[in-house]
């Protein structure tokens, strides 16, 4: 093997391309979509397109629990009368009829949760995303990966279901948008887990003193 | 080969392999600056009374109501367990067997299980420390489905507040339902899976 291409397979700079098999060189420093210099087909994301879709999967999410949180979940006739209900209006009545830490957990674990994972996700990549590093990044990065075990979006949506079940014998029941918006967050956010990995943005946090 | 005993930590804030700090000053991880850690503080001792509160949280979680229905026709208390009965005798078994399973079967599984869990840590048992590591995985991801009672009565409470037609109220189980719920998660997280291999590896240790 001529020594150049040695030393570059040392450094890891090979790469075969996948679809015409051409040996090629792999650029280091280049901001984009890096692709075949034979056939043109797509080799690897490089830089920031990296972050485009862990971004569109926390923005998608973040409509989505706005949109869950704004929209009725599920509404009930009977009798001529009509009810319907939110999050913020279920935890609200859990509280009134004074079960405080049962109102506060569903609270966390249905919103809270979520969102500050929502929130942590953006924190991290908007500004990377337009080439600035954002302060204490330490922060969002631990908190993600700390409150994922409280995240109980998908368990919420069984025990709607589950109470829609029971009620239907009663009643005359009607499902909202909430209630879909809930369950495509469930999805979203089970890719945003797999698409974000904190550990890969360790680097840019400060030194710790 | 344990990485604690070949001087090795991995970090709990970023996931990076440290050199362990034979000073006894705490060391932290040179990336993120996470105190470093071998084994959980007190892993077992912490568990343990985390497990002995969710036990005695159990008993009123079951014992006492966790719905109250309040019709015309009177009011009427249910259990978790008077509650999977009604489903059943209504014609609804595929409900009354999800709701078994998520507020009967999976706290209950989560209880034992780690019960079993610490007491082999705290023993220094050797026995079948992979199986014991697949029962940790288990509880782990069946822990959060025991929410679902809880979020049902959430439902229930906000949509039927009918007053004088119908209204249902949650009991005092719910709080304690709840609490076993939050206490039996929290004993999860800080029960040290790493440390059933502690006497495997070192077995006078």
């Amino acid at each position: 093997m001529p020594t150049t291409l040695k030393s570059d397979l040392r450094a890891g700079a090979l790469v075969a391309c996948h679809e015409c098999d051409a040996l090629q060189r792999m650029p280091q420093l280049v901001d984009g979509v890096v692709c075949c210099h034979r056939c043109g087909a797509r080799l690897q994301h490089l830089g920031r397109y990296v972050l485009d879709r862990p971004l569109a999967l926390a923005v998608t999410a973040l409509i989505l629990l706005v949109l869950a949180n704004v929209y009725p979940i599920v509404g009930l006739e009977v009798g001529g009368t009509r009810i319907a209900t939110t999050l913020v209006h279920s935890v609200h009545q859990l509280w009134r009829v004074h079960v405080q830490l049962v109102s506060v957990l569903v609270f966390l674990t249905v919103f809270v949760v979520p969102a500050s994972q929502i929130l942590a996700v953006l924190y991290v990549l908007l500004p990377l995303r337009f080439d600035r590093i954002p302060l204490r990044i330490d922060v969002p990065l631990r908190l993600f990966r700390f409150v994922r075990p409280w995240a109980m979006v998908e368990v919420f949506i069984l025990g709607i279901l589950v109470s829609l079940v029971k009620l239907a014998r009663m009643a005359h029941v009607v499902p909202g948008v909430a209630l879909w918006a809930f369950a495509m967050l469930v999805i979203v956010l089970a890719a945003l887990g797999s698409a974000f990995d904190p550990n890969r943005f360790w680097k840019y946090a400060d030194r710790p003193r | 080969m344990n990485a604690a005993s070949a001087g090795f930590v991995l970090c709990d804030g970023c996931g990076l392999l440290c050199r362990q700090c034979h000073r006894s000053s705490a060391s932290h991880c040179p990336r993120c600056g996470a105190g470093l850690q071998a084994r959980k503080r007190n892993h077992v001792s912490r568990t343990w009374a985390l497990l002995i509160a969710a036990y005695l949280m159990y008993i009123p979680a079951n014992v006492l109501p966790i719905m109250r229905t309040s019709t015309l026709l009177g009011s009427e208390d249910d259990t978790i367990m008077s509650g999977i009965v009604v489903l059943w005798t209504g014609g609804s078994w595929p409900l009354a067997l999800l709701v078994f399973f998520a507020s009967v079967t999976v706290p209950l599984l989560k209880l034992i299980a780690l019960t079993m869990l610490t007491a082999s840590v705290q023993r220094r048992s050797t026995w079948q420390p992979l199986q014991r590591l697949r029962l940790y995985r288990l509880v782990e991801f069946v822990g959060r489905w025991s929410m679902m009672d809880i979020f049902v009565v959430t439902i229930l409470v906000a949509l039927v507040q009918v007053q004088g037609l119908a209204a249902i109220e949650p009991g005092p189980a719910a709080m304690a339902f709840g609490a076993v719920v939050v206490l039996t998660m929290c004993a999860a997280l800080t029960f040290d899976p790493r440390s059933i291999w502690d006497p495997v590896e070192s077995p006078h240790g």
